[in-house]
């Protein structure tokens, strides 16, 4: 439902921020949001309605979970309370999210909120805010990233941006002493694949990922779902369930291949 | 959710692929008329109209119109033979294309194809700062209708069918005993009940009328069900598609 | 020499006893007792003994499954089902699987001690790899291995007792033909086939999910102990059927247990199956894994498995309703919940949505019956805050909910609400019906009962998808109830609500008014209630005493005596009582337990 809610939103953004360049250039590339859902478990609706459901079934009772781009933690309590003997490390960069986060999370003693961005390597970064064509939305602001928007003819304009304090993920959890990651899920506004190439220890040991999917360019050297669902295979994953609305933006499950074909094979 | 028993799950899934689910949110002639019927009409399985709608669906992939609803335009205007078409809200051709080639492949028929292109009718009723009305207003309608009429050359199809540049108010006197119908005009409140009020009492007993974008929002509410009230009054609903968000109706 | 001998027999003796593990009780030890037999009554021409596994909690399953052969003069022992659901730890432990060296690792479940509550147990999906860890199949629950443990127990009493032939039912049975048809087609496998050459015959075709619809089994499930090759598990053994006459088939994997023959070679086949092997996966997925077991089916259906029968093998599961507390309930569905939750008029748990709300609305509409018996239906009662609050309210009214698992977006509504039966069973005028009802549901609704009051609440769009079947199932409410209140959302189906919006403007109905439907105040969602007055166009199913016209329901003594006894002057001679009996029954009725027809 969630992702659903984000794909229309971001479709009206992109129907904004586009310009109609007219009959010479053949087509109007005015889309159409078409929902589509593809995975293993087929397309019952009552797996699609509770794809968020899919990870408990391969997980431990006591899992550690990394979640990278919390925003204000609607979807990190749904873990804490999916997970109650579990760990989760929320990752939210954005200042004004992050304390709206710790705000939601307070009651929940298995969240630690952690206010980085998880990045290539270690240090500080730029977090491209954005805030709609106009520059005003700040409600549009969820949709940040550490990678600047993708300039095109018709959608032209800079974002503002702010420094935050960003972390590779490998790094943090050898500090942290955490030798193994169960479920990571991550919403990295096109980061998504640089995050997963750069923490190859979490990868190894990991059972889940969640992992924001895109279509489009939106981001400058934005990962696209192919590339990520190569990625991924080959590093010994496969893709579960994924619900995406066409040509924008999805949320697809990978689970560890062993525990995959062991169901499913 | 649980999954109780993953493999039975998975088993049931798998046994449905062999079971003929019929889906409630999809077109089918079948739902229209028997086998025997289909098959006296003489268009069904046809390979050369199987060609034809897969031309088309080639030519309105990524369009507005979708395969399901260029299909159920198709089956219906060929199978019911219905000659007199009119659409309101013909915007850049994308259903008119199925409703015309239906006619060209029927030999037979004439389609009125109504639009006002123009950006202060299209936000007509709906608040400046909707995100609809933004968009709307700032399009090339112009160009827009050119594409229209370039493509309406392209595939020879201008014998079957009228532009009408008028809004939908001005344009329904020249209409009268319509067969089939497409709404997709104005998508206020106030603006799709009128095309709904105008419209709908022109369908001949027996004609059909398709509803698009039945599910769009302005100012964060559905614009179009007071559209639906002279639908349901005096018309059966027939069929829905695309997640309810097109339906059709066939007048009592 | 004597004494290096001794060492020699000493020593391997010790060596046996540290290799066999004493840590773990066997699974024998577990098997649960069948008290209080008689050998009279329960067999059957060719059949020495009828056991029906029926779990102490389920009596109304019992009763019904027992009514059905009752007519045809057949009485199966009650066997008293293991629960598993209240199966320790150190009992499941010890009944499952332990991983071994050579073993094929796979994905499986655990359980483990609740760190907060070492009662409670909790699943853990782990992938095997430590050696003499206890593992089951994927996404097991506990209701599965009381179920394998029953069945299992079953058959050690069966073999105990020395019988050759015993059938062996479940308590959610439906009897299509004469059972007794079962000895002769006892008679026909042994001529057919040779007398010893078979063990289990299966008393039905298959296992229904539908009516003439049956689930197939497509291959042997995996275990870490067997071979899991996918040539082997898809091989003919667990894939191939093959027909032998008009009556009989071989019989490969399957789904489903609820009733089988089994000889005394498949009994003892299949204790030594389970004893030497544990329990892994549920028990009709483990039962064709057994080497050289003979097992044959018919090809149509004389005792199958019932549709749509409460299930007590499920994740979620049932403690014992009668047992249950507040506090249990509340450890039970600790996630979010629709409705507030009332337990004797006291609101236990917070719903996320406004229920006070949309009572007062309808309150006066309720108020019209005063003093006099009316009938309510609550479609898609959800946690039962208005039948329970008009239960409590008014006495002399009688409320019948219908409800189901997984037909909303929050979980576990049926089960939520049958365990609230039982926390409010100081009222006695509401029954529960566990369904999730259709069209064809309510037409015989239509033609068998009528209420007074119905209440749809958001419901009626999920009940089906399309607007053309929305219509149907409003059509048929609107013939079903005197009044109909319905609510519709401004968020979702707004088809449906447009619908019913324009319905109101044609028929006699009153719009009752909009209120804002969640708790959460950044909400933006309402539900418009429309009160639809259909008395009058009702007129002709009741005769102007109130009663039911004569011979509408020949079949129904208690209808008759209800339309008798509505015209010795009874409260009401405009409204009606709530459901018979065959209605309870038809529409799986599971609260009360021993129900009868209220006046």
């Amino acid at each position: 439902m969630v992702v659903i809610v984000r794909c229309a939103l971001l479709f009206l953004t992109l129907v904004i921020a586009q310009k109609v360049s007219g009959i010479s250039s053949g087509t109007f590339d005015i889309p159409k949001p078409v929902y589509k859902f593809e995975g293993i478990l087929g397309s019952t609706s009552e797996i699609i309605e509770n794809q968020n459901s899919l990870a408990p079934s391969f997980l431990p009772y006591n899992p550690t979970v990394i979640e990278i781009g919390s925003d204000e933690g609607a979807g990190t309590i749904t873990l804490a309370a999916t997970y109650p003997y579990g760990r989760i490390f929320a990752f939210e960069p954005h200042p004004r999210a992050f304390a709206v986060l710790q705000e939601n999370v307070k009651a929940c003693k298995n969240v630690s909120p952690i206010n980085r961005a998880i990045n290539n390597a270690t240090g500080h970064a730029k977090l491209y805010l954005y805030r709609g064509k106009n520059n005003t939305d700040r409600g549009l602001e969820h949709l940040s990233s550490l990678l600047p928007i993708f300039k095109s003819d018709s959608n032209a304009f800079d974002n503002p941006s702010i420094m935050v304090p960003c972390v590779n993920l490998d790094d943090w959890c050898q500090l942290n002493h955490i030798d193994h990651v169960d479920f990571l899920r991550i919403d990295a506004e096109g980061l998504e694949l640089q995050i997963l190439e750069n923490s190859q220890n979490v990868l190894k040991k990991a059972i889940v990922i969640v992992v924001k999917t895109n279509f489009r360019q939106l981001r400058e050297n934005g990962a696209l779902y192919p590339d990520i669902k190569q990625f991924l295979e080959k590093n010994d994953f496969e893709m579960l369930a994924h619900w995406y609305c066409e040509d924008l933006q999805g949320e697809a499950t990978f689970v560890r291949k062993a525990y995959y074909d062991s169901i499913f094979r | 959710m649980n999954l109780n028993n993953v493999l039975r799950q998975f088993t049931i899934a798998l046994c449905l692929l062999h079971v003929n689910v019929h889906c409630a949110n999809s077109w089918s002639l079948e739902h229209l008329a028997s086998d025997k019927k289909l098959a006296a009409s003489g268009s069904y399985n046809n390979p050369e109209l199987a060609r034809k709608m897969e031309t088309v669906f080639q030519h309105l992939k990524n369009s507005w119109c979708s395969q399901e609803k260029a299909k159920l335009i198709m089956e219906i205007i060929i199978f019911e033979r219905l000659t007199m078409c009119v659409e309101v809200g013909t915007f850049m051709g994308s259903s008119a294309l199925p409703i015309l080639v239906s006619l060209e492949y029927l030999k037979n028929g004439h389609a009125y194809l109504i639009d006002a292109w123009s950006n202060q009718e299209a936000v007509k009723g709906l608040s400046p700062d909707d995100q609809n009305a933004i968009w709307w207003s700032t399009l090339d309608m112009n160009a827009i209708k050119n594409h229209l009429l370039h493509m309406l050359g392209h595939w020879h199809l201008d014998s079957y069918c009228t532009v009408i540049h008028e809004t939908s108010e001005q344009a329904v006197s020249h209409v009268d005993s319509i067969d089939f119908l497409h709404l997709d005009g104005n998508f206020s409140k106030d603006g799709a009940h009128l095309d709904s009020k105008l419209y709908v009492p022109k369908v001949r007993s027996g004609g059909y009328i398709l509803l698009s974008n039945v599910l769009v929002t302005a100012n964060q509410e559905p614009t179009k069900m007071k559209a639906l009230w002279p639908l349901f009054e005096t018309c059966d609903i027939v069929s829905e598609i695309e997640n309810g968000n097109v339906l059709l109706f066939r007048k009592k | 020499m004597k004494l290096f001998k001794f060492s020699i027999v000493f020593s391997i003796i010790l060596a046996i006893l540290f290799s066999y593990d004493f840590s773990y009780a066997k699974l024998q030890d577990h098997f649960k007792k069948a008290l209080g037999k008689s050998n009279n009554n329960h067999a059957m021409r060719n059949i020495d003994f009828i056991y029906m596994i029926n779990l102490d909690r389920r009596p109304e399953k019992y009763t019904l499954s027992m009514k059905y052969l009752d007519k045809y003069g057949i009485k199966p022992y009650r066997f008293s089902a293991v629960d598993g659901w209240k199966l320790s730890l150190e009992e499941i432990l010890d009944v499952g699987v332990r991983f071994k060296p050579g073993m094929t690792p796979l994905l499986g479940t655990t359980f483990v001690a609740d760190p907060c509550n070492s009662n409670k147990l909790i699943t853990s999906h782990e992938f095997m790899q430590e050696y003499d860890k206890t593992y089951f199949v994927h996404c097991i629950a506990p209701g599965a291995l009381g179920c394998a443990l029953s069945h299992i127990s079953v058959l050690q009493d069966a073999y105990d007792s020395g019988y050759e032939t015993v059938l062996v039912l479940e308590d959610d049975i439906e009897i299509v033909r004469n059972p007794h048809l079962l000895s002769d087609l006892i008679d026909e496998l042994d001529s057919i086939v040779g007398h010893d050459n078979w063990d289990v015959l299966f008393t039905d075709h298959d296992y229904r999910i539908g009516v003439n619809t049956y689930l197939p089994a497509y291959g042997a499930c995996k275990r870490p102990d067997m071979d899991n090759r996918p040539e082997e598990r898809y091989s003919d053994k667990y894939t191939k059927t093959v027909t032998i006459n008009q009556n009989f088939r071989t019989v490969a994997a399957r789904f489903g247990t609820t009733s089988m023959i089994i000889r005394r070679s498949g009994i003892i086949k299949l204790l030594e199956f389970a004893k030497e092997r544990n329990i892994y996966l549920p028990y009709d997925l483990e039962n064709y894994l057994v080497p050289g077991i003979k097992r044959y089916g018919l090809n149509y259906d004389v005792i199958t498995n019932m549709l749509n029968s409460l299930s007590d093998i499920g994740a979620q599961g049932n403690v014992t309703s009668e047992k249950i507390t507040i506090e249990s309930f509340l450890q039970k569905y600790s996630h979010q919940i629709y409705q507030d939750v009332l337990v004797k008029n006291q609101i236990i748990a917070p719903g996320t949505d406004h229920c006070a709300l949309r009572y007062d609305l309808i309150k006066p509409i309720l108020a019209l019956y005063t003093n006099k018996n009316f009938s309510v239906l609550d479609l898609g009662a959800a946690q039962g805050y208005f039948s329970f609050s008009i239960a409590q309210e008014f006495p002399q009214s009688s409320c019948v909910m219908i409800e189901s698992n997984n037909t909303s977006y929050y979980a576990h509504h049926g089960d939520m609400l049958y365990d609230l039966c039982f926390l409010n069973s100081h009222l006695q005028n509401i029954s529960y019906l566990h369904k999730r009802v259709n069209l064809s549901d309510l037409s015989y609704l239509n033609e068998h009962e009528h209420f007074d009051v119905i209440i749809a609440f958001l419901v009626v769009h999920l009940m089906e998808e399309t607007l053309q079947e929305q219509i149907k199932i409003i059509e048929s409410l609107l013939t079903l109830g005197d009044n109909l209140i319905i609510e519709v959302a401004n968020d979702v189906g707004v088809v449906h609500t447009s619908y019913v919006e324009f319905l109101s403007t044609k028929l006699d109905c009153q719009y009752l008014g909009e209120v804002k439907r969640h708790k959460d105040p950044k909400s933006t969602s309402t539900g418009k209630l429309f009160w639809f007055r259909t008395k009058n166009n009702n007129k002709k199913k009741r005769s102007s005493s109130g009663a039911r016209p004569e011979g509408l329901y020949p079949d129904h003594g208690e209808e008759a005596q209800r339309a008798v006894s509505n015209q010795k002057g009874a409260p009401s001679s405009t409204t009606h009582p709530a459901i018979t009996r065959k209605t309870f029954l038809q529409l799986n009725g599971v609260y009360p337990v021993n129900f009868q027809s209220k006046i």
